[in-house]
């Protein structure tokens, strides 16, 4: 996963082994990330499995018990340490988690003070937000107190503080949490602008869906571990499971449905590449659709659609949904131990263990 | 289609800028941006403390020059006489809720609204407070200037010259403001939200502080002249209006009670100078690195 050499130039960060203890609490356990130049990396993970506290090394909040962060500044990775850091973060956009504002000041008053907080030169300050303001369709809302701001045009100036100050990287904690479908939308098309004009992005998210239509690759964290990092394909070829969802034309009746499910895994089981006790199908009564557990492999998928078809289903909709394929997978991953501490305890003990932070100065 | 890839191609060109430089300068420079973005963000405070310090005056003008000649008192012999009227009580007072109003949300408001998820990652905390306090503590100066204003242009309406030691007054007010400020910002380091350090700040500073050296006076611990009251940092806000005109005797002991009841009280008028100056800072010194290490320590929420 990890590549040794320290010049790699397509790495852009690299968390090389870190650990945060709280007393005898392991928040992050040997962390080992690689993010590539121009790449969105997905960041999954339970409550409580570490992600905003890796984040938050990140962001230098906090320190690392163990291990080592690396950015590229000017050209070259660097060990992010006390006397570079303005200098390294400086190529770095975060927002950690719900952007919350000072009601009675505009985007534009606040947007400036965080670009000129992070070097943004004094002169193109304001083109700069203008830009910004403007790539975020809120041109005409830019002397407007924030106050009067919805939800989603917060989140958005939160997106549009971070990277106000034209950083390579975004940091982007829990952006879509909280957002109606409409919002959401909206700060994923603009997370793929970011990526269009060149950003690399870390993105965490409870929203498997939203992580699946963005992330180039996926770390999946639990328990303070990486369990797993790579692309959504490899992952999918990994766990050897999907799922595939089928919409017929005439929907099943409530006193025939029985019969049908019956009659599909009489003729689709076989065909799914999955062990006869791993077999599944299912019917979503919300989605009016069925879903059946394969092992991902294309040949698969394509015999059970001939096998639908000569049996004269009338199949409106075949698909194999990644956030689909992603939630199983997540599940599967993260799969709670019996001995897994619930959140309110991993909480209590945080808390138990005041954190330490950075003495910067 | 085509202008949006070509808008976005001109973005990245023109992002392609060259930071400031880091270190020292990086320090001062956004210890200056949060001291301008901290004073535009509270304007609107000091618009009201300014109509507050306007409201104290005319209340102590009301009750000096209307009151006193009702009561037939004796009209003050020089404008140092006529100022300490002014700067006394009510002022102290004024300074109080100025200050509590001012520094209340110093701290407290990042943690209790969640501002500080923005703002952490972008500025040191200890650069933050430097600024904030410097801000805030500039507010609260405008708003004494104010009021000494005021206080200079009667005195001089009345008298036709000031006494200079208004300008020792105003020095004092100044330094025993900033001891406030450091005492606002360490509550505002641990309380839950602005508006409870400012209704505990206000309580502290005007009740507990302000009874504790009555209990001493009536209980006789002051009897003897040996302890001033240093260890109340309150004591040396009295050093406003004492250094106006000095007493001979900072330690006095009145006869207080009904006729043929009467009972001795005793107390510290005013702190001497270097008193003053000395505790001041020492107060200063020690509420600063309180709230320095409260504030390192302290966390926004879900942290």
């Amino acid at each position: 996963m990890i590549n040794t050499k320290e010049t790699d130039d397509n790495v852009i960060i690299r968390l090389k082994n870190i650990t945060k203890k709280f007393g005898d609490f392991y928040a992050v356990s040997n962390v080992n990330i690689e993010i590539k130049k121009g790449e969105i990396v997905g960041f999954l993970g339970p409550n409580g499995a570490g992600k905003s506290t890796a984040m938050k090394m990140m962001a230098y909040l906090l320190k690392p018990t163990e291990g080592e962060i690396w950015i590229r500044g000017n050209g070259e990775l660097e060990k992010l340490a006390n006397h570079n850091k303005d200098y390294l973060l400086d190529n770095i956009g975060f927002l950690i988690e719900n952007p919350f504002f000072y009601g009675n000041v505009t985007p534009r008053v606040i947007l400036k003070y965080f670009a000129e907080l992070k070097g943004y030169p004094y002169k193109k300050v304001n083109q700069r937000i203008e830009e910004v303001v403007e790539m975020f369709g809120l041109t005409n809302w830019i002397d407007m107190k924030l106050r009067t701001f919805s939800k989603g045009m917060k989140q958005k100036i939160g997106i549009a503080s971070a990277i106000i100050h034209n950083p390579d990287i975004i940091i982007l904690d829990e952006p879509q949490t909280g957002l109606d479908p409409q919002a959401r939308r909206d700060v994923r098309d603009l997370i793929l602008k970011l990526k269009k004009s060149g950003k690399t992005i870390f993105l965490s998210s409870h929203l498997l869906y939203e992580i699946s239509e963005v992330a180039d690759r996926i770390a999946i964290i639990n328990q303070g571990k990486i369990v797993a990092f790579d692309t959504l394909d490899n992952l999918e070829s990994k766990a050897k499971k999907s799922i595939i969802h089928i919409e017929l034309l005439n929907h099943p009746e409530e006193h025939n449905l029985e019969s049908v499910l019956n009659h599909l895994k009489e003729e689709i089981t076989p065909l799914t590449g999955v062990s006869e006790e791993l077999n599944w199908i299912k019917y979503n009564k919300d989605t009016k659709t069925f879903q059946i557990l394969f092992n991902g492999d294309p040949k698969n998928q394509l015999s059970i659609l001939k096998r639908l078809l000569a049996h004269d289903y009338e199949v409106i909709e075949f698909s194999v949904p990644k956030a689909g394929l992603l939630e199983n997978l997540f599940i599967d991953l993260v799969k709670p131990n019996t001995d897994q501490l619930s959140n309110d305890t991993i909480n209590k003990k945080k808390k138990k263990h005041k954190k330490k932070l950075l003495i910067e100065e | 289609m085509a202008s949006d890839i070509k808008r976005d191609e001109k973005l990245i060109k023109e992002l392609e800028i060259s930071r400031q430089k880091v270190g020292l300068r990086r320090d001062f420079m956004q210890i200056s941006n949060t001291i301008t973005f901290d004073l535009k963000r509270n304007i609107n405070k000091l618009y009201v403390m300014l109509f507050v310090y306007l409201g104290i005056f005319l209340l102590s003008l009301l009750m000096n020059e209307l009151l006193s000649g009702l009561m037939g008192l004796l009209a003050p012999t020089d404008s140092a006489t006529l100022m300490v009227n002014y700067v006394g009580e009510f002022f102290t007072m004024a300074l109080i809720i100025s200050t509590a109003t001012f520094g209340g949300s110093i701290i407290a408001e990042d943690f209790y609204r969640q501002t500080g998820n923005l703002l952490f990652p972008k500025i040191s905390k200890t650069r933050l407070l430097i600024g904030r306090l410097i801000s805030r503590y500039a507010l609260n100066a405008l708003c004494i200037i104010f009021f000494y204003t005021l206080v200079y242009i009667l005195a001089f309406i009345k008298y036709g010259e000031v006494s200079t030691t208004i300008i020792y007054s105003f020095g004092w007010a100044l330094l025993y403001s900033f001891v406030l400020l450091t005492f606002v910002t360490f509550l505002s380091s641990f309380m839950k939200n602005t508006s409870f350090t400012i209704i505990t700040s206000i309580l502290m500073l005007l009740l507990v502080m302000g009874m504790i050296p009555m209990i001493l006076s009536f209980s006789g611990v002051t009897e003897n002249n040996e302890i001033p009251m240093f260890f109340i940092f309150s004591y040396f806000g009295t050093i406003i209006s004492g250094s106006l005109n000095m007493p001979d005797n900072r330690f006095v002991t009145q006869l207080l009670g009904p006729p043929g009841h009467e009972f001795e009280v005793s107390s510290w008028i005013t702190p001497s100078e270097f008193g003053a100056a000395l505790g001041m800072i020492i107060y200063i010194v020690i509420f600063l690195i309180l709230t320095y290490i409260l504030y390192q320590r302290r966390q926004s929420k879900g942290e």
